[in-house]
């Protein structure tokens, strides 16, 4: 039957189009809202860079204040761990490399039997994390592509608030930095203590190993080097004291850093969407290709079958006249 | 730089709102009222939610709206007196179409010479311009939380009234909940969060809103 092949064929083909002509506008709009992502990222810099300055400051300024507050927690048995995914999927590799590492995270943690509490941002972490059997002890959800500062506030409010009442002795994040429209990368980091950010971060120290996984501690390398800038004079006035102010900023910084987690994490999002979809377009395109070959070829079959059906009908009718 | 001007940034998370040369900045922090001028010692203070007035170098006068923040100042030298970009439409535009990531340069301080200069950075949980407030709106912003804030009154104190331990904590929770109502410098979230009940948390949040609205009418130089 070469003809209903050939309708088959038409109709894959068409379904095949329809797809694609969705990836594609996806793969737009992804590369519409990477801009924005990023001048987003762009326009958090200063301030987080300045948040980063005025905690270095404050932790030049009384070295023996803050021991809580500051540096690598002794032996954490209890630690807090916020994996940062998005809402929505269709984005290659994005969401599953971050729920990847925080699992091996959670399971090296576990293997020393450290208290874990779990928090995710982005509805596609909890039903993941849950079906292998974590408890996720907070799910936030609807912000991911465009988080706002008073979403980071919540998200800031219900992580420094257990380690301000010494319920758990370390705070960890893992998201993606956004490094480049090339590069993207999952990063675990303390959030609490606060980073001791008068150590290089090329130095040993600022690193630590929770079985395989990097745990970075302090400014990452790519972060520049404008809060290595010490106050010049050598003296500064703290007001509150440095004790004090440390303890206020601690909640500060986190909701800093996890502003810019969440919009490292949108930028990431959208890029690997973008590539994600591109490749998907690409992968339409091919099977058009190949479909519209396999049916010109199967309409010609049955086309040339035709032929020589009348072909051979007219002659054994010819063959029979001249008899 | 001439003498008496300074640098001073004003920086929130979401933007740069400005990055100049002025004269004088006045502005309250936890300790009381403060005046920075160029040469101010090296300081790093809180600075509590109401009206931040700046003198530009151009003697203009700027009324900005601060719901708490910090602030730095940095004099000495060296000090880096690069403004800070405040990214246009035009730069973005660009780098959306070469696809480059903005944020990779790394910002180099370029070797400033050896006089003694001030830069002031403050950082806010937001800000915004005097006379950019739009001042109807935030009227009506402030006459409503003011009714639900006297709504909630009424429903907590119901409430505290069945039990009197949580009446008395209804009251500090109020208390804590106005004076943490600056988005800033809010009370330490730990010790008050998990004593309150939702009616008392809606309470704190309408306080704060109300805080807010009365902000943004002082520095809109409205009342």
């Amino acid at each position: 039957m070469a003809g209903g092949q050939e309708r088959v064929l038409r109709r894959r083909i068409r379904s095949v189009q329809a797809t694609r002509k969705i990836t594609k506008a996806m793969e737009l709009i992804a590369a519409s809202q990477i801009m924005r992502s990023q001048s987003r990222m762009a326009a958090n810099r200063p301030y987080r860079d300045g948040m980063v300055e005025l905690i270095f400051e404050a932790a030049n300024g009384d070295p023996t204040a803050g021991a809580k507050l500051l540096g690598a927690p002794e032996d954490p048995s209890r630690v807090a761990v916020v994996s940062v995914v998005a809402d929505r999927g269709l984005s290659g590799p994005y969401n599953s490399s971050v729920l990847r590492t925080t699992e091996k995270l959670l399971a090296e943690l576990n293997r020393r039997g450290t208290d874990v509490s779990l928090f995710t941002v982005g509805k596609k972490a909890p039903s993941y994390l849950r079906f292998r059997g974590h408890v996720v002890e907070r799910s936030f959800t609807g912000f991911s592509e465009r988080p706002t500062f008073l979403d980071a506030r919540l998200v800031g409010a219900a992580l420094a608030t257990p380690f301000i009442s010494r319920l758990v002795d370390q705070v960890l994040i893992v998201s993606t930095r956004y490094f480049s429209a090339g590069r993207q990368e999952v990063e675990v980091r303390q959030l609490l203590p606060i980073p001791d950010l008068r150590v290089d971060p090329a130095d040993e120290s600022s690193r630590e190993f929770i079985g395989e996984i990097e745990v970075t501690r302090g400014a990452s390398a790519h972060d520049g080097s404008a809060h290595r800038h010490k106050s010049t004079l050598g003296y500064t006035e703290f007001e509150p004291d440095v004790e004090t102010l440390l303890e206020q900023l601690a909640p500060k910084y986190v909701e800093s850093e996890i502003f810019t987690a969440l919009l490292e994490g949108a930028a990431s999002f959208f890029t690997a969407q973008q590539k994600a979809m591109a490749a998907a377009t690409d992968n339409a395109d091919e099977l058009v290709r190949t479909l519209s070959r396999i049916m010109n070829r199967a309409r010609q079959d049955a086309i040339t079958t035709e032929i020589m059906e009348i072909v051979g009908g007219a002659e054994a009718l010819r063959h029979v006249k001249g008899a | 730089m001439a003498a008496g001007i300074f640098l001073l940034d004003v920086v929130t998370p979401e933007s740069t709102l400005f990055s100049h040369d002025v004269r004088s900045i006045v502005l309250r922090s936890s300790d009381g009222e403060l005046t920075v001028l160029d040469g101010h010692t090296p300081l790093v203070t809180d600075v509590t939610a109401g009206t931040v007035k700046v003198a530009t170098d151009e003697d203009e006068t700027l009324r900005l709206a601060v719901h708490g923040g910090y602030i730095r100042v940095d004099t000495g030298h060296g000090v880096n007196l690069d403004p800070l970009e405040r990214p246009t439409r035009d730069a973005l535009l660009k780098n959306a179409t070469g696809a480059k990531s903005p944020d990779v340069k790394p910002a180099d301080a370029k070797p400033a010479d050896d006089s003694i200069a001030t830069r002031v950075t403050l950082l806010a949980s937001a800000a915004e311009f005097g006379d950019e407030i739009d001042v109807e709106r935030a009227r009506r912003a402030k006459e409503a939380a003011e009714e639900l804030v006297e709504a909630l009154k009424a429903t907590v104190a119901a409430a505290g009234s069945t039990s009197v331990a949580v009446g008395s904590s209804g009251s500090s929770a109020g208390d804590s909940g106005s004076s943490g109502a600056d988005l800033g410098s809010s009370a330490d979230p730990g010790s008050t969060l998990s004593a309150m009940t939702p009616e008392q948390l809606e309470l704190a949040d309408a306080q704060a809103a109300l805080r807010r609205a009365e902000v943004r009418l002082d520095a809109a130089g409205a009342d």
